[in-house]
């Protein structure tokens, strides 16, 4: 695991990991560094670049995230960066943090991705079921929606640790299910913005896999 | 669906791994970094990582070592040890590592949880708590280092640490620790009876692959693995292993 992954050949697009103070971008750098060596952790949003995959990381509460987004001047150039069609990865609450909000707090996403989230224990299918949602569950993947996720393979599985699950508007922004109860969205996309629900970077060789292969179909 | 899980518990003290029988006499086994890495590159569901000697001393947390630990591990990391607060708390997760196990720290002040819970969520937070019996039937909190634990109440103290924002809930047996002499599933039972609505995860006993099937069976949502994962054979020689994909898929697989 780890280092004796090399990359094949193509350059990598860089990535550039947000430091908020929101969780591990330190984990998340190492599970891409095993790969592909152009990667930083930025503390400025002034540092991130253009061409850049910006991945935003987090492990926190809703409206924590928020906070430390605006005061940070991320959340601006989070936005910008979206309207601009650069690419933004978000992991986890990173990901909660790109739609329209969450019922965990009364602050504003970043309103990236249409959609927002929902407590798990509000929803009728999930009683009796643990929560949070904590473990190991498999996805699948609509490779329609998301072309590059054929390559990944079947029988795939992830860590998940969360309370709150997306719930679509008008657009439905998930490309990935997982089943716990019912089908929970396990990952979004829309423009150029990816999200995951669960965390690849301590997801051991499906978590790898999954990084790498997003990181090579932006550098197509 | 979701998969149960096999966690594999590794006790610390001055950056040498140990282990303890009864959560006494602790012995060396060597190195966590090394011992990390092995379970996280054998696939470990998740490792928790708990630091009984800074709960001793009452230092901060070793944070320069958590974030050499947490860089070793592609799996989930649970740390615990000497935790009494949000900022070192967020300090912890900020290195690396998934969840943080408090346990002296609510059982002094429920409201530790609530503090934590608002700042990094329930989902990253684990309350942690010993039980023992001295009595055939009679079970109760172990926290000798606590004056009054003696009048708390388990069952009472699990239902409170729920609703105050933990999103797990990590159970260890005292008597039954480093033996591997086969869980209480009785305990266990009475445990998955209070139908506490957050991951139940019990460790304390376990010497077989059939011991952690029938503590899943009995209602654990993951099991703590502790000596039976690290010490072999009747010397107790060090050993470390997690079972594999074939093994797993018998114990927590989905069909």
């Amino acid at each position: 695991m780890g280092r004796e992954m090399a990359s094949a050949g193509r350059a990598m697009r860089r990535v550039e990991i947000v430091d908020a103070g929101l969780g591990n971008p330190a984990s998340v750098a190492n599970m891409f560094s095993s790969f592909t060596s152009d990667v930083a952790i930025l503390d400025s949003p002034s540092m991130q670049t253009r061409s850049s995959i910006v991945v935003l990381p987090g492990v926190g509460a809703f409206d924590y995230g928020v906070r430390r987004l605006a005061t940070t001047g991320w959340f601006a150039t989070l936005q910008e960066r979206a309207s601009e069609g650069g690419h933004i990865l978000g992991i986890c609450l990173g990901m909660e943090l790109l739609t329209e909000g969450s019922d965990e707090g009364i602050e504003r996403g970043l309103g990236i991705v249409p959609g927002r989230f929902r407590s798990l224990s509000s929803l009728p299918d999930l009683r009796g079921l643990k929560i949070p949602h904590m473990g190991w569950n498999h996805v699948s993947f609509d490779a329609e929606r998301a072309s590059w996720t054929e390559r990944l393979g079947r029988d795939l599985k992830y860590y998940f640790a969360h309370s709150f699950t997306y719930v679509a508007g008008h657009d439905d922004a998930a490309v990935a299910h997982c089943d716990y109860g019912k089908p929970l969205a396990a990952a979004l996309a829309h423009g150029w913005a990816f999200g995951v629900q669960f965390h690849p970077e301590k997801s051991h060789r499906y978590g790898a896999a999954l990084l790498k292969e997003y990181t090579e179909w932006t550098s197509a | 669906m979701l998969e149960k899980r096999v966690i594999p518990t590794l006790l610390m003290d001055q950056r040498r791994l140990v282990k303890t029988r009864g959560f006494r006499n602790a012995s060396y086994l060597g190195d966590p970094i090394n011992v990390a890495k092995i379970f996280s590159e054998s696939g470990a569901n998740e490792l928790i990582i708990l630091d009984i000697g800074v709960g001793r001393t009452r230092q901060e947390p070793d944070y320069d070592y958590i974030e050499v630990l947490a860089s070793e591990c592609f799996v989930p990391l649970t740390y615990g040890g000497g935790i009494r607060n949000a900022g070192q708390a967020s300090r912890i997760t900020g290195l690396g590592v998934e969840k943080v196990a408090i346990r002296t720290a609510w059982l002094e002040d429920a409201s530790t949880l609530s503090a934590v819970s608002d700042r990094l969520g329930a989902q990253s937070v684990v309350a942690s708590m010993d039980l023992v019996s001295h009595e055939p039937g009679v079970t109760s909190i172990y926290a000798p280092h606590i004056t009054g634990s003696g009048t708390l109440d388990w069952k009472e103290m699990l239902t409170l640490c729920v609703e105050r924002g933990a999103g797990e809930v990590l159970i260890q047996d005292v008597q039954r620790d480093g033996k591997m002499c086969g869980p209480d599933l009785g305990l266990v039972g009475q445990l998955a009876e209070l139908d506490l609505t957050v991951p139940l995860v019990v460790g304390g006993g376990v010497g077989s692959l059939s011991d952690l099937k029938s503590l899943l069976a009995a209602g654990a949502d993951a099991v703590a693995v502790g000596a039976f994962f690290v010490l072999h054979g009747p010397h107790r020689a060090v050993l470390v292993w997690y079972p594999n994909d074939e093994e797993m898929h018998d114990l927590v697989g989905v069909a």
